[in-house]
């Protein structure tokens, strides 16, 4: 008999609340991908393949492939980052560890918002860069409102996200691992090439993974770094929603994101065989 | 009778208890033992409630209790790790069932002191428990379950957290405090010579069987088969053949075996011809040369030697089997030294062996 | 240990110093007379005059409030669901365990276009309400992962030494569950609250026309352009975002969430 048993009822409040706040609204947005709407933008409830067909077009296969190219150099850019980050964080020790770790993550957990406007502040037109460029006598740089823009916005916000898998699948390669390596005569080079890479290239693959499909769906980092004429996938999905109205063709691309972050999180479920708690 | 299990059985998994049928007297202490995994802490989850049996009832004072939740039954535990509860200071802990109770504040307040007292942590009464030490909270896990005076005083592997020294200590104790405050004691437990020094009786328990109930001596010196004699105290064993019948003057028989022939005593029960026999090391003697005796004799020679302080036990090879006998130091000093390679005679009586049926495992 | 590669500790500090860079800057932007031109000195008077002003304490309070709701409401139904699961969570079905770390994973714009559909589906007003509802969506399930690990580490024989000691399941909960994992409830608390407090992207979404937040009032500045308000209310957003998140940071039950982005 265990002690908390007694209240399975308390769990289905959760799973309630789960299912109509979670899953309902997914169902919704799966439903809504279906539908086709007329020219007004008032929804016909008629199953259709329409919205699929139409991301097709080559109008939204070009915002598909930059959006893809930005994203991927984006999440490159991370990984190259990120990996000396993680790597000095899982190899130093003690209160070291400890405050790199927290100096890493305030800055993630201070407003999104506000990470966005540091970096207007920094770029803009009369940002700091343009000032000292300006003191130099140098042209202007104009980052912002162009891709450049976007792309830094990209990296800086998604760096942690892949800093924290790859220093875990580190923290949890046995330390001796090394030590048997170099005892066996391979260099630093091989040791690194040869016991440490082949060990956490799951990690790092899962990791870039659940970076770039997120950076697919962005939309305030584009809309707000990327200036009106740079297309971005999640933000031609919010505009579908909020300007032009259709809603089935919003959710059309909400939808596909969704499947591959599904599709994500079973690829890492069969090759870590663990729980998905584990996951996060 | 205090507690009777009546047939009680429990299937889980690939786990049968099979049919139990046990009484414990009031103010006993009585121990279950048996390795681990053979079903001694169902039966004590049996009783404390925490499972129900598939099969079977269970009388505490003539009341079926069968089907009663843990709260409802007057039966307390201490738990192998104590399970403390971390937000409450020793004495809450203490005081914890008493206040379930609704009880008076001043009658809480002099009971847990009473029982503070009896188990010796009066001054550890405000602390937390992560601030106290294993002994400690091993004494607040006892007095919290006696507080409320159970009927019955269930107790999981209590001592197996300690270290060996504390251990020793605790046993001493908690057979005083049964005597004292006069609560049925029932041990669960797989250290046999904590058993042996605790309990009025014991039950021992092989593979969700229970084998032999009875007093430490009968267990010891009588063991009913070889897992029991085995289990209980170390052994030597000689298997072999039964020849012929008993004398008529000496009751004694005689017995073929790869190690000699021998007389041995029957000890009541009907035997196969097909037997084991039980040596204890300390009912045999190491003998440096042939004496002609009365006793049953071995030749063999000293395979190995242990030094052990008070005594020294040696491992004699005789045919393909060896052989444990100690010395005492006092014996062994008078002595003529012995060294690997040594022969030497092992000698015991024929009333000392047990014998018991051969048996496979 | 010292760390022996220099290369590698010299990119890890540059990588940390590029990312405070453009949050330092902000909090200097603050104090300066001309938000536009650096050379032109310091001044407090426009944080002075931001603090008379409605513009920093309507979003700031509606903020507060939206964080104190959604997170009481997120820290019940986490707990409820980790009490209800925490013995049985390593056997969940996939189904179920997904559903409950959908939350976290999602992005979330597709969260908060969701929701939003959802709600205008059910015909409800934006505003208020349906901020705090949508908030508590997603920091649910961050409680039930603290929750759970919380009981997990509790005694599992606790809870039969209670029942074995006189008490009721009620008992049990209320007596000796409940109060061993009042840390827990502090520490997810603070989480579901931070997470609401620093939202901004959902908040945008569920929140209709009337209800600014504090990241929705910086958020419609900055649509504007550079002003001594913007850069003012950003320095107040840091101050208070930095503190919840060393306070989260000091409670060991959170940190470990914190510490995972």
């Amino acid at each position: 008999m265990k002690t908390t048993q007694y209240l399975p009822s308390s769990a289905w409040a959760f799973l309630i609340w789960l299912i109509t706040m979670t899953l309902l609204p997914f169902t919704i947005i799966l439903g809504m991908s279906f539908l086709e709407r007329t020219e007004l933008g008032t929804i016909l409830f008629s199953f259709s393949l329409r919205n699929y067909q139409q991301l097709l077009d080559w109008v939204y296969l070009k915002v598909l492939v930059k959006t893809v190219w930005l994203a991927l150099m984006a999440t490159l850019s991370c990984l190259a980052i990120g990996f000396p980050v993680a790597y000095y964080l899982a190899r130093v020790q003690g209160t070291m560890k400890s405050l790199g770790l927290i100096l890493l993550f305030i800055p993630f957990w201070t407003n999104f918002i506000l990470r966005i406007y540091g970096i207007v502040s920094l770029f803009g037109s009369n940002g700091i860069l343009n000032q000292l460029l300006m003191f130099l006598g140098l042209p202007k740089a104009s980052i912002l409102y162009t891709r450049w823009g976007v792309y830094f916005g990209l990296v800086y916000n998604y760096l942690p996200f892949l800093v924290v898998p790859i220093y875990s699948s580190l923290e949890k390669l046995d330390p001796f691992l090394r030590e048997a390596a170099f005892d066996l005569g391979a260099t630093r080079f091989q040791t690194f090439r040869k016991v440490i890479l082949p060990n956490i290239k799951e990690g790092l693959f899962i990791g870039s993974i659940f970076v770039f499909i997120p950076m697919l769906g962005e939309y305030v980092i584009p809309d707000l770094l990327g200036g009106a004429k740079e297309a971005f996938l999640g933000k031609v999905m919010v505009e579908q929603f909020f300007i032009l109205q259709d809603w089935p063709l919003g959710s059309a691309i909400a939808t596909m994101l969704s499947v591959l972050l599904l599709a994500a999180l079973w690829l890492q479920n069969r090759w870590t065989s663990k729980g998905l708690a584990h996951a996060i | 009778m205090l507690l009777n299990l009546e047939a009680v059985t429990k299937n889980f998994g690939g786990f049968q208890l099979h049919p139990l049928t046990l009484s414990i007297e009031r103010g006993e202490f009585f121990s279950l033992l048996g390795p681990s995994g053979c079903g001694k802490t169902t039966v004590l989850r049996l009783i404390g409630g925490f499972e129900s049996p598939t099969s079977g009832r269970i009388i505490l004072n003539g009341q079926d209790i069968t089907s009663l939740p843990p709260h409802r039954r007057n039966i307390h535990t201490v738990f192998q790790r104590y399970a403390l509860f971390p937000h409450l200071t020793v004495f809450e802990n203490i005081a914890f069932p008493l206040r379930l109770k609704k009880m008076a504040a001043s009658e809480i307040c002099s009971r847990v002191t009473e029982c503070l007292k009896l188990v010796e942590i009066e001054d550890l009464k405000d602390r937390r428990t992560h601030q106290i030490s294993g002994g400690q909270a091993q004494r607040t896990a006892l007095a919290r379950a006696l507080v409320a005076k159970p009927d019955l005083l269930l107790l999981d592997e209590p001592l197996s957290a300690l270290d060996p020294e504390l251990r020793m200590k605790m046993r001493e104790e908690l057979k005083t405090i049964c005597k004292k405050v006069g609560i049925t004691f029932l041990l669960v437990t797989h250290d046999q010579e904590e058993a042996l020094q605790l309990s009025d009786r014991i039950a021992v328990f092989k593979a969700g069987q229970c084998l032999q109930v009875g007093t430490p001596k009968a267990i010891y010196e009588d063991p009913v088969d070889t897992f029991v004699a085995r289990f209980i105290g170390s052994v030597n064993e000689i298997a072999g053949e039964l020849q012929g019948e008993p004398s008529p003057e000496t009751g004694e028989l005689a017995l073929a075996s790869n190690a000699g022939n021998f007389k041995i005593k029957k000890n009541g029960h009907p035997l196969p011809r097909q037997v084991s026999v039980i040596l204890r090391p300390e009912k045999m003697r190491l003998l440096r040369s042939k004496s002609t005796t009365q006793e049953n004799l071995m030749e063999g020679e000293i395979q190995d030697q242990t030094y052990l302080g008070s005594r020294t036990e040696y491992s004699v090879k005789i045919g393909n089997s060896t052989f444990k006998v100690f010395e005492q130091e006092l014996e062994r000093l008078k002595k003529r030294r012995l060294n690997t390679g040594d022969r030497v005679f092992l000698a015991w009586r024929s009333d000392d062996a047990i014998v018991l049926p051969q048996q496979t495992v | 240990m010292r760390f022996r590669n220099p290369l590698v500790s010299f990119m890890f500090w540059t990588a940390i110093g590029l990312l405070y860079l453009p949050l330092v800057y902000l909090v200097f932007q603050a104090f300066l007379e001309n938000p536009n031109d650096w050379r032109g000195g310091f001044t407090l008077k426009w944080l002075i005059k931001l603090f008379d002003s409605p513009a920093l304490w309507e979003p700031l309070l509606n903020s507060v409030e939206i964080g104190v709701l959604s997170a009481t409401l997120a820290i019940s139904l986490g707990t409820l669901g980790a009490v209800g699961l925490s013995n049985i969570s390593a056997f969940l079905p996939p189904v179920i365990q997904t559903l409950i770390i959908l939350p976290i994973l999602v992005p979330e714009v597709i969260t908060g276009l969701s929701l939003l559909l959802f709600f205008l589906l059910c015909r409800f007003d934006l505003g208020f309400l349906t901020v705090v509802v949508a908030h508590a969506s997603f920091s649910a399930s961050f409680v039930y992962f603290i929750m759970v690990e919380q009981l997990r580490k509790l005694d599992p024989q606790m809870g039969e030494a209670a029942q074995d000691l006189g008490a009721k399941p009620s008992e049990v909960f209320w007596k000796v569950t409940l109060p061993n994992i009042i840390p827990g409830i502090m520490g997810g608390w603070l989480l579901a609250f931070t997470l609401s407090f620093d939202d901004f992207l959902i908040s945008f979404f569920t929140s209709g026309a009337g209800l600014t937040t504090l990241p929705l009032k910086i958020y419609s500045l900055m649509r504007i352009g550079i002003s001594p308000e913007l850069n003012g209310l950003s320095f107040v957003m840091i101050c208070i975002s930095t503190c919840l998140v060393l306070l989260l940071i000091s409670k060991e039950q959170s940190r470990k969430w914190v510490l995972k982005g």
